[in-house]
């Protein structure tokens, strides 16, 4: 076998090196546009999900489960809590899926909105990103209990599920704290 | 074989359109061909990627060894692809959502890596980016005539426009695997109809599609 030259090697660490430094520089002028963006969609998502509120706080994230990404309380007009929206990610068949649930103040689901199940099949866990879906979750409370899986989806269903309880389970610290 | 720039610029279209007649890059054209949108988006993506790849690499050839062409290639090409998957996500979200895995896999499309092996590595920097933007054009045109077939009657909708009688009575299997094959080797046939008409196949050179490209060496040196 003809032994690799320096040259070639040479060449191939020069263009490697190149490559990543204008890649460098591309990522640095849109990687905050695309942070913002994707900001200004989960702020479009979360009016969509909680259209009561007016407004939306942060709230610290310490004593919430691991899987809850984001949590904020939707306030009215007048500053009073109308709900809580908080954002779950979960293992789903072939990637992570990320779930919104708004829930009102007495522990009732106001609406679910599916942020993310592009890694599940389009034709099976897929259909959890349309109302036919989500909209089982709107009333329910924790336990969840008219809510059915999608047949021949049961991974992501499961995984939709316990998003939607990972929410609950912050609501609960959320109000005990 | 010396070529006049427009005829390098042409032959990508119909003649030596990638798809139909080389048959590269059949991967992303049965999987993004459903819908006319994802189609046109995927067609100037890729189409980008091969004008700045086949530029690249024409301008790199005589510094890039022999030995270690293809790593190369495949780290400017990656590279290309990752601008535009980057810029996609900045200022076409949309695209960039619907285009999903098949915009990182344009990476392997075996059209850009190809060109880059027939032609670029060849030709003169002109000549490639022309070589591009008629075979990215062809892509394109293969796949939206395509998507355009199965949207319209595999999901009776154009666009995403909704037509009016075919959107109650879809022939589903077009917008599936099998109905893609379907078309897609019928949209072969009407190629090779149309550019061969009725000689019969020639062997050696003159009836390779790619002998332009080639002019003869790669066979030779077999």
């Amino acid at each position: 076998m003809k032994k690799v030259g320096i040259k070639s090697i040479v060449v191939l660490a020069a263009i490697c090196l190149v490559t990543s430094a204008a890649l460098a520089v591309v990522n640095h002028f849109t990687a905050p546009i695309i942070t913002a963006a994707a900001q200004t969609r989960e702020d479009a998502s979360r009016r969509a999900v909680l259209p009561q509120a007016a407004a939306f706080e942060v709230l610290p994230s310490d004593a919430l489960p691991e899987t809850v990404t984001a949590a904020y309380a939707g306030l009215d007009g007048a500053g009073h809590v109308v709900g809580y929206v908080f954002t779950a990610q979960g293992r789903g068949f072939d990637g992570d899926i990320t779930v919104m649930a708004a829930i009102d103040p007495t522990g009732v689901i106001v609406q679910v909105a599916t942020i993310d199940v592009t890694s599940e099949t389009k034709t099976l866990g897929g259909q959890t990103a349309y109302a036919g879906y989500t909209g089982q979750y709107i009333g329910q409370d924790s336990s969840l209990s008219a809510v059915d899986a999608i047949s021949g989806a049961t991974i992501t269903s499961d995984a939709y599920e316990g998003c939607v309880r990972d929410c609950f389970a912050a609501f609960d610290a959320v109000k005990g704290g | 074989m010396k070529r006049s720039k427009l005829s390098i610029l042409i032959r990508g279209l119909v003649r030596e359109n990638p798809v139909l007649v080389l048959v590269l890059g059949t991967c992303p054209t049965l999987a993004i061909s459903t819908s006319v949108s994802a189609a046109i988006g995927m067609g100037l993506a890729a189409t980008a990627v091969l004008i700045c790849s086949n530029a690249a690499i024409s301008a790199l050839r005589r510094a890039i060894p022999e030995q270690v062409r293809i790593p190369c290639y495949i780290v400017l090409i990656a590279g290309f692809v990752s601008v535009v998957s980057m810029l996609l996500e900045a200022y076409a979200y949309s695209l960039y959502e619907a285009l999903g895995v098949y915009l990182s896999l344009i990476v392997v499309n075996c059209i850009i890596l190809g060109r880059a092996e027939m032609f670029a590595s060849k030709n003169t920097v002109l000549d490639s980016a022309l070589d591009g933007v008629g075979m990215g054009l062809g892509f394109t045109l293969a796949l939206t005539a395509m998507a355009a077939i199965r949207e319209v009657f595999g999901s009776g909708s154009f666009l995403g426009y909704p037509i009016p009688w075919l959107s109650d009575n879809p022939i589903s299997i077009l917008s599936m695997a099998p109905g893609g094959f379907c078309i897609f080797g019928c949209m072969i046939a009407l190629v090779n109809k149309l550019t061969h008409g009725k000689k019969k196949p020639q062997g050696g050179c003159a009836g390779c599609p790619a002998a332009e490209g080639c002019q003869g060496k790669e066979c030779e040196a077999k």
